[in-house]
Order: structure tokens, then C-alpha cells, then sequence
């Protein structure tokens, strides 16, 4: 008798040992994995938001200019910018002003990056000319576009034109962009 | 002593059965319900977000060279992209810059998912003779558009003339990107 009372709280104390360790242990489990979740916020209440990848964030301005020799059809400004490590750039608009002389025609400004595989142009408009020289006309691009550039890539802005005797004496060229990390 | 040793086996079992209750109940509310919580981020904190389908994520661009005959109204580069399956294409802008002999006249640039009639026209303008070869003269268009071709379809680059005799060859130029697709 002596010999199995002794055994009999041995035995309670493991069987509650172990609903005690099945409980905890399965809490340790359940904070390993995702809790489910609703959000209840409203219209009325909507959640803030704000996204990282915001143009406005990492805004890119290139601003060069552009020299075309007389009789040349192109100029060019090689690189003008270079995309950083770890980042895509997104051109958003290119835009472009000056004055040329007759019978210099300017037909469009190009964008391409260093491998040559992306290419975007925008058209240049004839403007009219200048009152008190007549030789003297305005040329200007305003042009919404999206051309993407790899992380160290370098984007490359060019001129084209009619390859008249006048040349392009200087084209301030404005191109605009945002950044975006990449994983 | 024969009282206790029938009570034995009963105290084991409850000891069994409490384990595995407690396993399996644990389990069954974990699957069933959802915490409801509400964020209460301010204007000033907001919850920082990032949409995967910004499209500097999966850009795409292409350059293709598109022949009219002399003569010709139309010329066309058939099945110039094919969109990935899983994918959405996105036509953001497109352009061409080139030049053509004077009787040519490029009227526009076209963009088709083929098969179906989804299809985007972009106008050329012409611009000036070139000074040394008056003969020839600059094309230009550069437009932003917004175009969706589905998944494994292929997008068809055409190219609409006044079908003059000299003919043309331009090359034409997109960009845009992909979407993944559910």
C-alpha cells in the first residue's frame, strides 16, 4: 500500500505539468506566427498613408546645355547624369528653349542611356521670329514622358537638327525625374 | 489498495485527455477569429507605404524599325513585343524621331495588341528640310499615351504614309511597364 500511495502525486503533478506546458508551449507557437488582424478604421477615418516611393522624395533636375556645330545634325551632352547604385531613375518631362538663326532648324531632343536601348524623343516647335530680326526664330520643347534608367546607367541628351550653317549656339535643355530605391 | 490501483488509469487518461485538449482548442481559435485593431497613425506619422507596381519596377522599353515600300500606304513591324505571361504591359510614351525623303510625308505612328482592336494612333510632324539635302526632311512625334496589352499577347509597331515614292524607314520608340497580374 505504502509502496503505490507514493507514486500517486508523482503521477497528478506530471498530468498537470503537462496541460501547463501544452498551454504555454502553444502560446510560444502562436506568437512565432502572424496574428490575424482586421483594421476598423472608417472613411471618416481613414488610415494615413505615405509612400515611400514619392517623386517627391528624390527628385532629379538635369539642366544642361547644347552645342551643335554649324553644317552638324547633332549635339550632344554625353553623360549627363548618372543613375546611383541601387536606384531607377524615372523621367517624368523634358523641356527646352532658345533662339536659333534661319536656316538653322531644330527638329527634336533626344534622351538615351549608356547601353543604348532606351530611347525617348520629344518634338521641338518652331515658334516664330523674332521681331526686329527676322533671321532670329524661337524653337522650344514642353513634353511629358516616361523613360526609365538601370542603377549606373547614365542618361545622354541630344539635339537634332537640320545641319544648317548656323549651328546651335547654346540649348538649355531641363529634364526632370524622380528616383526609386530598388530591393 | 485496490481502491487507489482502479483510479490509476482513470488519472492518466484525464491527464492525456487534458493535453490534447488544450493543443487542439488553442488551435481551432487561432484559425477562426481576427483581432480587430485600428490604426491610429496621425497625419503627421502616417503608415509608410510602397506600391510594387510602381512602374520603375518593371520598366520596359523597345526601339523598332518599321519599313514602308515606296508606294505604300502602311508598313508594319508585326509582333515587335510579346507580354510576358503573368504580366501586364503599360505603353507610357511613346516617340520617333527620323527623316524621309520630301514626297514621303509621315502622317503617324500606331500601336496594336494584335488579334484584338486595341489600338492607339500617334501623330508625325513634319518638321524642316535638311540644309545641305533639301530633299530630305525631319519627322518627329513624342506623345504621352496610356495603352494596356494583355499577358502573352503581341504588340504590332505601324507606321501610316501619304504612300509617296520614295518609301520610309523610321524607327520607332516606346517605353512602359509591367504589372504583375493576380
Amino acid at each position: 500500500m505504502k509502496r503505490i500511495q507514493s507514486p500517486l502525486p508523482l503521477l497528478l503533478s506530471f498530468a498537470l505539468a503537462g496541460v501547463l506546458t501544452a498551454s504555454l508551449a502553444t502560446g510560444t507557437a502562436q506568437s512565432a506566427v502572424a496574428s490575424l488582424v482586421q483594421i476598423v478604421n472608417t472613411a471618416a477615418n481613414p488610415v494615413p498613408m505615405q509612400d515611400m516611393d514619392n517623386p517627391a522624395r528624390q527628385p532629379v533636375t538635369i539642366l544642361t546645355s547644347i552645342h551643335v556645330s554649324a553644317n552638324a545634325a547633332n549635339g550632344y551632352v554625353e553623360p549627363a547624369y548618372q543613375v546611383p547604385v541601387g536606384k531607377m531613375l524615372v523621367i517624368e518631362y523634358i523641356g527646352a528653349s532658345t533662339t536659333v538663326i534661319a536656316p538653322e532648324h531644330v527638329f527634336s531632343v533626344t534622351l538615351f542611356d549608356s547601353n543604348n536601348s532606351t530611347y525617348a524623343y520629344a518634338p521641338v516647335v518652331d515658334l516664330g521670329t523674332d521681331s526686329t530680326n527676322a533671321n532670329l526664330h524661337a524653337v522650344m520643347a514642353s513634353q511629358s514622358v516616361a523613360m526609365y534608367v538601370g542603377p549606373g546607367d547614365s542618361v545622354n541628351i541630344g539635339v537634332q537638327t537640320n545641319a544648317a550653317s548656323s549651328g546651335v549656339g547654346s540649348m538649355p535643355v531641363q529634364v526632370t525625374g524622380y528616383l526609386v530605391d530598388l530591393p | 489498495m485496490k481502491r487507489i490501483k482502479s483510479h490509476l488509469p482513470l488519472v492518466v487518461s484525464f491527464a492525456v485527455a487534458g493535453l490534447l485538449t488544450a493543443s487542439l482548442a488553442t488551435g481551432t481559435a487561432q484559425s477562426a477569429v481576427a483581432s480587430l485593431v485600428q490604426i491610429v497613425n496621425t497625419a503627421a506619422n502616417p503608415v509608410p507605404s510602397q506600391d510594387v507596381d510602381n512602374p520603375a519596377r518593371q520598366p520596359v522599353s523597345f526601339e523598332t524599325s518599321v519599313s514602308v515600300s515606296a508606294n505604300a500606304m502602311n508598313g508594319y513591324a508585326f509582333q515587335a513585343y510579346q507580354v510576358p505571361a503573368g504580366k501586364q504591359l503599360v505603353i507610357d510614351y511613346v516617340s520617333m524621331n527620323s527623316e524621309v525623303q520630301t514626297a514621303e510625308q509621315v502622317f503617324s505612328i500606331s500601336f496594336q495588341e494584335e488579334g484584338i482592336t486595341n489600338l492607339i494612333f500617334v501623330p508625325v510632324s513634319n518638321v524642316a528640310s535638311f540644309a545641305a539635302n533639301p530633299s530630305l526632311h525631319g519627322v518627329v512625334a513624342g506623345q504621352a499615351v496610356a495603352m494596356y496589352v494583355r499577358a502573352g499577347d503581341y504588340l504590332d509597331v505601324g507606321v501610316t504614309t501619304n504612300a509617296g515614292a520614295p518609301g520610309a524607314n523610321v524607327f520607332v520608340s516606346w517605353t512602359g511597364h509591367l504589372v504583375n497580374l493576380p
